[in-house]
């Protein structure tokens, strides 16, 4: 029996887990959704009004609605459901489970991350289905099947660099018990530098050229930008050799942080 | 099977004073201290033996144990089990072991018992047919073939325990290791896992280490038992050589034909002290040395009709060695 044969059995087993509380998940969306999009809503109305513009750096009031609505549901798709997991295993001793089991310990949590995401592509769906409905889509969108099919393959390696940075950053969890303010840290740089609370486009063009070579915009903005369709074939290229080349400086951090942290392991509360 | 040789684990602990004053200051400067967890432990254990751990709280035990199991790694020593080196976690060793648990819940909270055993079938690569064996064999002999669908989180404990016992020995481990399997079970529960495990343990013949602080448990389950105290081994024999080994005293049990007679028994300070009396029966605690002339006393005393001499509660002894500082 391959490796193939339990991944995909966490894998399901996860989604299963998380349908288990519909109403959770269906709630998660519907507050997302409505929390991001209504302040977003009210600070750009408020700024096209004042300019008196109906562009702005490329993009129309309703473009920039949308590219708010996906932000939750992308964000969440690469962030996956599991935030501070691992640390509160080391924390709390529940990783001993995972030791025992005859399986990779990274390979299953990925599949557990990569659970966590796709099951969220139902909501990212639901929400561009119903703003097409509601508002139809914005003139300056192309998006299309290949935007969108580009924008999933960015998702997929921008959710294994997440995996991997907040993998290197819980496993701090080995030698201080408690790492969440830096996952917090972390996740405040992609919401500010990554175009979670302004798109880039709204950067100074320095700033701009300078994040395209760092992490932050692959853990939001340029996902979604793919699938608005406002990246050509090239950008996207490199945008994934470079998502590519983060995660694997952050696997190689992952991994020696891993081999030298197990040692310390105590297994507290058993 | 099990081999330490000389292994111990120290652990560093941050102490911290109590009170505000001390968690400000805790902030800037930390004291550590050095923790002894296991010290210098060497035994050796038999394929199909069960061997019961003993000690008090803090004398190492769950963490031999977590060393055994490979969950965490020696300051210094070795061990081997199975031929494996514990914490290098092979695959192939952690495929033939099973670690239950008693205190932390290993299956998915909100998952049927079913799914989680399925997907512990992927896991371990465990052939159907094999799969199916097991799992019907420790259903029905756990009683839970009803309670498969419904979600963990929604068992009773003792339903729980049950769910981990046949999620840790699908896989037919060759060792398993049990820390507490029965805490916190009422007696109905305590008395099936233990007559399970006495089952299983015959058909399936794994090395069996178990930790517990329920005498019965060990009485019923070990033969062989090892005490720790202060993290070093005091004691690592049969279970019966503990009365012969520390047991100083026996126990006289004299039946009297009235209560009064039995009230009037006053006994030579030297020879032993009346532990109860009640009902017409006296129970003393005599040195072993002074067996024969306290019989002998006793006997001439009027209105005893049956005397008989038993060993002290195994209990009792094993618990003043672990108290023993």
């Amino acid at each position: 029996m391959a490796v193939h044969g339990w991944v995909t059995k966490v894998f399901s087993t996860e989604i299963r887990k998380l349908v288990t509380y519909r109403f959770d998940f269906w709630m998660q969306f519907t507050v997302a959704v409505f929390a991001h999009v209504s302040v977003a809503f009210f600070l750009w109305k408020a700024v096209f009004d004042y300019n008196n513009v109906t562009v702005m750096r490329g993009y129309t009031f309703h473009g920039l609605m949308l590219y708010y609505i996906m932000v939750p549901m992308v964000e969440r798709m690469i962030f996956g459901a599991g935030l501070g997991m691992v640390a509160r295993e080391i924390y709390d001793g529940s990783l001993t489970k995972y030791l025992i089991y005859p399986v990779s310990f990274f390979r299953y949590k990925y599949a557990q991350h990569v659970a966590n995401s796709l099951i969220f592509i139902a909501q990212l769906f639901a929400a561009l289905l119903i703003f097409r409905a509601i508002f139809g889509m914005p003139a300056e969108s192309a998006m299309n099947a290949g935007s969108i099919a580009m924008g999933i393959a960015a998702i997929f390696f921008s959710g294994l660099l997440c995996f991997f940075i907040n993998s290197s950053i819980e496993l701090i969890a080995f030698w201080a018990d408690n790492v969440w303010t830096l996952l917090v840290m972390v996740r405040f740089c992609v919401s500010l530098l990554g175009g979670v609370m302004i798109p880039l486009a709204f950067f100074p063009e320095k700033w701009e050229a300078v994040l395209k070579y760092l992490p932050f915009s692959y853990l939001a903005s340029f996902p979604i930008q793919c699938i608005m369709g406002r990246i050509t074939l090239i950008e996207w290229a490199e945008g994934l050799i470079i998502t590519g080349a983060w995660a694997g400086v952050f696997m190689i951090i992952m991994s020696f942080m891993w081999d030298r942290g197990r040692y310390r392991y105590t297994g507290v509360g058993i | 099977m099990i081999k330490t040789n000389r292994i111990s684990k120290i652990f560093r602990v941050h102490v911290k004073e109590p009170g505000l004053y001390g968690s400000v200051k805790s902030l800037f400067s930390r004291n550590w201290i050095e923790k002894n967890a296991v010290h210098d432990v060497t035994i050796s254990i038999g394929e199909g033996e069960i061997v019961g751990l003993v000690g008090a709280n803090g004398a190492g035990k769950t963490t031999l144990v977590k060393m055994l199991s490979g969950i965490i790694s020696p300051s210094s020593g070795s061990a081997t089990v199975l031929g494996y080196n514990p914490w290098d976690r092979h695959n192939d060793f952690r495929r033939q072991i099973a670690l239950i648990m008693g205190q932390k819940a290993q299956l998915w909270w909100d998952l049927p018992a079913e799914d989680c055993f399925i997907l512990l079938k992927e896991i371990y690569r465990i052939p159907e047919n094999t799969y199916n064996e097991n799992l019907a064999y420790l259903t029905e002999t756990l009683n839970v073939k009803d309670q498969l669908n419904i979600q963990i989180r929604r068992l009773s404990l003792g339903e729980r325990m049950k769910m981990e016992l046949i999620a840790a020995l699908l896989h037919d481990p060759r060792v398993v290791f049990l820390d507490e399997p029965t805490i916190g079970l009422d007696l109905t529960a305590q008395r099936s896992i233990r007559r399970f495990l006495l089952n299983y343990r015959q058909k399936n013949r794994p090395a069996m280490i178990v930790t517990s602080h329920y005498m019965e448990d060990i009485e019923q389950l070990c033969k062989r038992i090892i005490i720790l105290r202060h993290g070093s081994v005091v004691y690592d024999g049969e279970l019966s050589g503990v009365s012969r080994g520390f047991a100083d005293h026996r126990i006289i049990s004299v039946t009297f034909n009235d209560d009064n007679a039995a009230a009037g028994l006053k006994i030579p300070e030297r020879l032993g002290t009346v532990m109860t009396s009640s009902q017409g029966i006296v129970e003393i605690k005599v040195r072993r040395e002074s067996i024969a002339e306290a019989a002998s006393f006793i006997l001439k005393r009027k209105g005893v009709n049956d005397l008989t001499i038993k060993e002290e509660d195994i209990g009792n002894i094993i618990e003043s060695i672990i108290r023993e500082s």
